[in-house]
């Protein structure tokens, strides 16, 4: 029997056996992205609290975030990390909103307009949104093209010739706009 | 540069990205759907659905980061639960002989279903019933009480010459 095919069905239609198994086999993962999460954060020692909410999460309401799992989307493990993972964001956001002091806070935060992360916005038609991925990964994550290919699950071949054109393309739109703006 | 990126290339996306800088959030939502982003993270998302999740990831680092976050995690082997985790997750399903899945699911299902939207309504019956059954009650009292209170005042108005034991 597969990871991803964990006797699924007995264990929605409440088998305790198969939630037994389920729990033995995926807590590793489960715990490793809820660990990993929360170390950066200096939280590590809330891992095992919020690998039991994940597991809560799991079959609360006759097992309704459980259900939503599709195997031909995805692995289960991947599911699992992704689904753990943003339990542990969860998990921060609630702790960072009940212990934020104002006088710890640098004054970036408590600004009126605070900083926010620099967020583009691509306008249509100049590059799309695979090109903007490929330039972000290899110039402002400094990767190289394999590296990006492995992020984006694509040839390395593939992000060299999407980096080509949309370099081509980011000329054009400059240029254009140079034209523009001797012409007017 | 390496790899075939170029000085102009950098200074490109550098201006680009400053001429398309915004302070308002583009994103679709708070969280991708997890099964979307597992999807694309194992390379089964379909490419239309693939374009929008790389369209936010290009626009918002902070995705960006938790993306590659979770990819650098899949690489790596997870390591251990402790045990007293395994075993409060195990606890959290009841034992097999305490209940019988299919049938308690039955009934879960059941409660689900239609009960637990109708325990509201059953809760104003039995209000009606209790407020009912009391005013009937009451009403029950009153007339055994009344015909004895009517009774032992008339005892007390009758002479006692008009008693029985008067005319005994």
């Amino acid at each position: 029997m597969g990871e991803a095919e964990t006797d699924l069905p007995a264990l929605l239609d409440g088998d305790k056996d198969a939630w037994d198994r389920f729990v033995v086999r995926h807590a590793a993962v489960i715990f490793s992205a809820v660990r990993r999460r929360l170390l950066p954060a200096g939280r590590s020692g809330d891992a095992e609290d919020v690998v039991q909410d994940v597991f809560v999460r799991l079959c609360q309401h006759h097992f309704r975030l459980l259900r939503r799992y599709d195997a031909r989307r995805a692995k289960l493990t991947t599911w699992l990390t992704v689904v753990a993972n943003s339990a542990a964001i969860d998990h921060l956001r609630r702790h960072k909103r009940r212990t934020e002091d104002i006088d710890s806070q640098p004054e970036s935060v408590l600004a009126v307009d605070p900083v926010v992360p620099e967020r583009v916005k691509i306008p249509e038609g100049v590059v799309s949104p695979r090109q903007a991925l490929v330039l972000e990964l290899l110039y402002r994550r400094d990767m190289t093209p394999a590296e990006a290919a492995a992020v984006m699950a694509v040839d390395p071949q593939t992000i060299r010739s999407m980096h080509h054109k949309a370099l081509a393309k980011l000329r054009a739109h400059f240029q254009a706009e140079v034209d523009e703006g001797e012409g007017g | 540069m390496s790899d075939d990126k170029t000085e102009e290339g950098a200074a490109l996306w550098r201006r680009a990205r400053d001429a398309w800088a915004s302070d308002h959030d583009h994103s679709d939502g708070d969280a991708p759907d997890p099964t979307a982003l597992a999807a694309y993270l194992d390379g089964r998302l379909p490419e239309a659905e693939a374009a929008d999740l790389e369209a936010r990831m290009a626009a918002d680092p902070q995705f960006l980061d938790e993306v590659l976050a979770l990819r650098a995690g899949l690489a790596e082997s997870p390591q251990k639960a402790p045990p007293a985790v395994i075993a409060a997750a195990r606890a959290l399903r009841p034992d097999s002989g305490l209940r019988s899945g299919a049938a308690s699911g039955l009934v879960e299902r059941l409660f689900a279903g239609w009960l637990r939207p109708a325990v509201p309504a059953f809760a104003v019956l039995a209000l009606v019933l209790a407020c009912a059954g009391a005013f009937e009650l009451g009403r029950y009292q009153s007339e055994r009480i009344l015909p004895q209170q009517a009774n032992g005042a008339a005892e007390r108005d009758l002479p006692d010459p008009l008693s029985l034991d008067f005319f005994i």
